[in-house]
């Protein structure tokens, strides 16, 4: 039986840009959780577009093996019509959103990324980090593997490095990650959606940790590690999602 | 900067005493002295946890405060470790005969089992957060919620002119909790106000507004603790009779009509502001006034026949009218 709970927390922001929404219907589980960027309203317009475009989408969700291709065609439109969202003056809007989305048929899971959100996966009692953060480090680190840039260079970039890559508003995703071959979720394992203001305040021991301490709970996870990362948080802590789902 | 094993508090190294708790070296050498098996300050559990100052200690285990060095926070470290059956040498513990041992053992299993059971009931708002077991030293701990407030008892000795708001306001607060324990197999065995935790008082001054904004916790589980002394035939857990069911105090077996018994009691006290005498535990208890609306209930639970006592919280409950229901299950302004 799949459990799911979801939690959210403002932090020490001024609004709340963070969306998230799941659902079950004939035994298949699609979650997903976004965070938005952009000012005047802007970042939770496009976090709540992306959210209704995929659960738009999910009328169509097809059989098992598409819905690698799903995820990825259902990123492209979300991230249209977020580029299509104005402001009352008519005037394009310029925000944007990152996504992270797991959908699960019976234990199987199949997800999606696009920016800097995180999934991670609690397996055989593991905590690893099974998204790759869309931003400026990843091509540095590209640059540095390929012999473009040297590692002084690397090091003199990195200030720039958190800048996202790749995000929904974009106008085009030049990256999207899904997986082809489903992860396996087995009993006492646990799914974790975020967005950054979870890892930004608790390392992975930390999430490990309180995953752990949750009693295989997904709402008593979802909201602990929310709260820990507001109390840990070194300075103001940004606006906080986690979407918690587990096998048992 | 340096930690105060006794409140867990960094404080600067120039100063002897913590300046907070007052804590000392000298209170910790003490310490060694009047109970020679506990752990001592500074040791470290589980590569994680900092073990400070022992908070309370009972026949059947030490709690102390500790410093979780991963998550930053204190946590109560509980350690199961009966004294009349083992004794610590070092890193090793000595046990009596191996009969002792293996009574040890036994009381360790139910101790573990009654961890795990508390651990799945995380979301019952109602008792003390329960994070992990571990095994080491040969024994075993229980990392839980460090409690930030005082029992019951202290709380209405300190502020006597709440007991009425307590009882309307956090009573069926309790009532709730310990209906959702007993629907997944929980006893708590040895309910007291001693074993009722307030927290969140945030003024000095209580009102009711303030009242209303305190949690109570159930703490001090001894479903365990009995069935090891009712096994092992070692010495049985003191009760104290105003508020321990007859046939708990005959057999020391606890059970869903214990702890009723057990919340009847509560509910007496701190309705009168008096425990429950043996003459009316005989003959029946009497409310006047105010008070009489809830004498059919309150007498249901502390019947002293356990053959005549509602079986648990939830028969209780549909025995109730539903203002019934609504005074001891939902609460709120009388």
């Amino acid at each position: 039986m799949i459990q799911v709970a979801g939690y959210s927390i403002i932090g020490d922001r001024d609004s709340q840009q963070d969306s998230m929404r799941y659902e079950q219907k004939n035994g298949v589980l699609l979650a997903s959780v976004c965070d938005g960027m952009g000012g005047m309203q802007g970042g939770e317009l496009a976090s709540r577009q992306a959210i209704e475009t995929i659960f738009r989408e999910a009328v169509y969700l097809p059989s098992e093996r598409g819905i690698p291709d799903w995820l990825r065609n259902t990123f492209i439109k979300a991230d249209a019509d977020v580029c299509r969202l104005t402001g009352p003056g008519g005037e394009y809007l310029n925000c944007g959103t990152t996504v992270v989305s797991a959908v699960l048929v019976e234990n199987r899971i199949y997800w999606g990324s696009v920016g800097d959100s995180k999934i991670y996966f609690f397996n055989k009692g593991q905590l690893r980090s099974i998204t790759r953060m869309h931003n400026y480090n990843l091509k540095l680190d590209e640059m540095v593997r390929n012999g473009t840039i040297s590692q002084e260079e690397r090091i003199r970039e990195s200030h720039r490095g958190e800048a996202l890559i790749s995000f929904l508003g974009l106008g085009e995703l030049p990256l999207i990650d899904v997986n082809t071959e489903p992860l396996v979720m087995e009993s006492g394992d646990m799914l974790i959606l975020c967005s950054d203001g979870l890892y930004k305040s608790l390392d992975e021991q930390q999430v490990q940790a309180i995953v752990e301490e949750s009693g295989e709970n997904v709402q008593i996870a979802s909201k602990r590690l929310c709260e820990e990362a507001l109390r840990l948080a070194v300075s103001k802590q940004d606006n906080t999602t986690v979407i918690a789902i587990s096998c048992q | 900067m340096k930690k105060c094993m006794g409140c867990m508090r960094d404080y600067s190294e120039n100063s002897r005493n913590c300046p907070i708790c007052g804590y000392s070296s000298a209170q910790a050498v003490e310490c060694r002295v009047n109970m020679p098996d506990a752990l001592e300050p500074e040791t470290i559990l589980a590569g994680r946890y900092i073990i400070g100052r022992v908070l309370s200690y009972s026949d059947y285990g030490i709690i102390y405060i500790a410093w979780d060095a991963l998550l930053q926070k204190r946590v109560t470290v509980k350690e199961y470790f009966p004294v009349d059956l083992a004794e610590r040498s070092g890193e090793e513990l000595v046990f009596q005969s191996p009969q002792k041992q293996r009574m040890f053992e036994t009381g360790k299993q139910y101790f573990e089992l009654e961890i795990r059971k508390l651990n799945h009931c995380q979301d019952i708002p109602g008792i003390t957060e329960v994070y992990r077991c571990i095994q080491e030293n040969h024994t075993s701990y229980l990392v839980m919620e460090y409690l930030e407030g005082i029992t019951l008892q202290e709380y209405l000795e300190l502020f006597p002119k709440c007991r009425k708001s307590v009882f309307y306001l956090l009573f069926p607060e309790l009532m709730k909790t310990m209906l959702e324990l007993q629907k997944r197999g929980i006893c708590h065995g040895n309910l007291l106000p001693e074993h009722i935790y307030i927290t969140n008082i945030v003024t000095e001054k209580q009102t009711e507004e303030s009242v209303r904004k305190l949690k109570i916790k159930a703490i001090g589980f001894s479903e365990a603790k009995s069935r090891f002394y009712r096994e092992t035939g070692e010495e049985k857990e003191e009760y104290n009779s105003s508020f321990t069911a007859p046939e708990l105090l005959e057999s020391d077996k606890v059970n869903e009509q214990s702890d009723l018994y057990a919340l009847g009691c509560i509910a007496f006290w701190l309705l009168t502001g008096k425990e429950i005498t043996e003459k009316e535990k005989r003959r029946g208890i009497k409310l006047s006034g105010n008070m009489k609306k809830y004498e059919r209930i309150v007498q249901l639970m502390v019947t002293a026949d356990p053959k005549k006592r509602p079986e648990d919280l939830q028969q209780l409950k549909n025995m109730c009218s539903k203002e019934e229901q609504r005074r001891f299950f939902a609460g709120g302004q009388e």
